[in-house]
């Protein structure tokens, strides 16, 4: 099982980061999630980051995704690097992610 | 304390000082508690100007994104704005729940919150920056593209009456000269960073309750078209020929933001030009440029330069009308002495008149939820009780 990423479906609600960060560590925040989202405002470019355990990072990029890309994630020197991040255990089997995205961005496939 | 952080900072700009105020339990989880403690904040300190987020920002009730900008007015009632996007919910991660600011800067410079921590940046070539320069300025100075910047321009800079606030590049959200609050506080911009966490009271059950009230609200509400499923004229061929992707405010299942490419081809997915288009939201003004006659190409540059000059487009369009097409910022400024405060309350698809009376518009911006998103899908907060329940452990 893993997540797939339609990068192009993404709002950048931004509820994947709060449900992982709230799965992980019972609290509601943009620093622990194990996805993220990477936006350039401006340019309304918009996407989402996973770490995942087997694939490394999964840039999902609205030209497309792509595994195993080194990344630093969305994020400055007071933020935590993706990197340093705990990766994804897909929720014990029922990743919540895939259940809070309200466009079908992320879904689980087997 | 679920929700909150329990405390505001009080910065005052004349002198440089901060300091903390404990907030308690009872003080922050009423209905509308943000309201009224933004109000005694601004009261208590000489009238200051409060940048605050409502009780449920940041939890996973749909569209709780809102936060508040609250600023005493001369009849000694007050303004109050949303803080759409990211920005509420990154205001209240950054470690507090109200941003008290009083007294006047002796130098120019913006306000720089995070982690805790709040300070004032002196930066006088500031008054030399439109509202986008100042928001990527600080974002390039601190490093860190996400960081949420509330910006005035050059018409907050001179306290003019049809003066707006930036959030993040856009004007999108209702009320006219409260940037002239900044202005008068040599304040050109506010940026905040969320890097906190909030507690919830039962994180499974809220989890579980926040989803089913979401599908609920996407099998009522439908797919949505961005900015076209809450106003018609966003269906306009002319619209849809410059639209790039839709984009929501945090939590947001059935966003209104559509972003327009004028600058490049709209259907460029990649990183291109530095400043392709803009993202609209402001329903009223897009409205008043339409039924100005003028199509969507030139309002959205109409849009991008009242955007960077922090003045309100419907002043500017009710003005010039399709003088103002092509105009520049400069120019803008030099017609300044033409353009008079609007009341867009009452306009159609402004965020004040989304709900159906001032009453709930109020209760949303104090419980920190999007009053368009809610005016659409029905504001009726029982319907939500689960989801609040578990996330502040009481029923409102």
């Amino acid at each position: 099982m893993r997540l797939n990423l339609e990068s192009l479906r993404c709002v950048g609600c931004g509820l994947c980061e709060s449900v992982c960060s709230l799965n992980r560590d019972s609290v509601l925040t943009a620093m622990s999630s194990s996805i993220i989202l990477h936006i350039e405002d401006k340019v309304n470019y918009f996407g989402l980051v996973l770490k995942t355990k087997d694939d490394g990072l999964v840039v999902a990029r609205p030209e497309g995704s792509s595994p195993g890309e080194q990344h630093p994630g969305s994020d400055g020197p007071g933020a935590k690097p993706i990197l340093l991040r705990e990766p994804c255990d897909l929720c014990g089997g029922e990743p919540k992610c895939a259940k809070m995205c309200p466009t079908g961005c992320i879904t689980v496939v087997d | 304390m679920y929700l909150r952080n329990g405390r505001a900072a009080i910065i005052d700009l004349s002198t440089g000082d901060l300091r903390e105020r404990e907030l308690t339990e009872d003080a922050l989880s009423g209905e509308m508690s943000s309201l009224e403690l933004s109000s005694s904040l601004s009261a208590e300190n000489g009238g200051a100007l409060v940048l605050g987020s409502g009780l449920l920002t940041g939890s996973l009730v749909p569209a709780a994104c809102a936060g508040m900008i609250f600023s005493p007015d001369e009849d000694g009632e007050g303004m109050v704005s949303p803080i759409m996007g990211m920005a509420g919910v990154e205001l209240k991660l950054s470690g507090f729940d109200f941003i008290v600011i009083k007294g006047e800067s002796p130098e120019a410079g913006y306000l720089w919150v995070r982690d805790g921590i709040a300070e004032f940046v002196p930066l006088p070539e500031m008054l030399e920056m439109d509202s986008w320069a100042r928001t990527d300025r600080i974002r390039v100075d601190q490093g860190d593209r996400r960081i949420q910047v509330i910006a005035s321009g050059p018409f907050g800079d001179g306290k003019h009456i049809s003066s707006r606030l930036v959030t993040n590049h856009w004007l999108g959200e209702d009320e006219v000269g409260l940037a002239s609050a900044f202005g008068k506080r040599r304040l050109c911009a506010v940026a905040f960073r969320g890097m906190g966490e909030l507690e919830v009271a039962d994180p499974e059950a809220h989890f579980a309750s926040s989803v089913n009230l979401q599908k609920d609200h996407i099998m009522k509400l439908g797919a949505s078209e961005g900015l076209a499923s809450y106003f018609g004229g966003a269906d306009a061929d002319h619209f849809k020929e410059i639209r790039h992707r839709v984009i929501g405010c945090f939590g947001c299942p059935h966003p209104c933001r559509s972003y327009a490419k004028v600058n490049e081809d709209p259907g460029k997915m990649s990183m291109g030009v530095s400043e392709p288009g803009y993202l609209h939201y402001d329903i009223p003004s897009l409205k008043a440029a339409f039924d100005a006659g003028i199509d969507s190409v030139d309002a959205t540059r109409i849009m991008m330069a009242c955007s960077k000059a922090g003045v309100d487009p419907i002043s500017v369009l009710s003005a010039l009308g399709k003088d103002a097409i092509g105009m520049d910022l400069a120019e803008l400024i030099s017609k300044s002495s033409l353009f008079g405060a609007m009341d867009r309350s009452r306009l159609q698809g402004s965020f004040t008149g989304a709900v159906s009376d001032s009453k709930s518009y109020s209760r949303c911006i104090s419980l920190g939820l999007c009053p368009r998103y809610w005016g659409k899908v029905g504001f009726d907060i029982s319907s939500a009780s689960l989801s609040i329940e578990s996330a502040i452990g009481k029923l409102l």
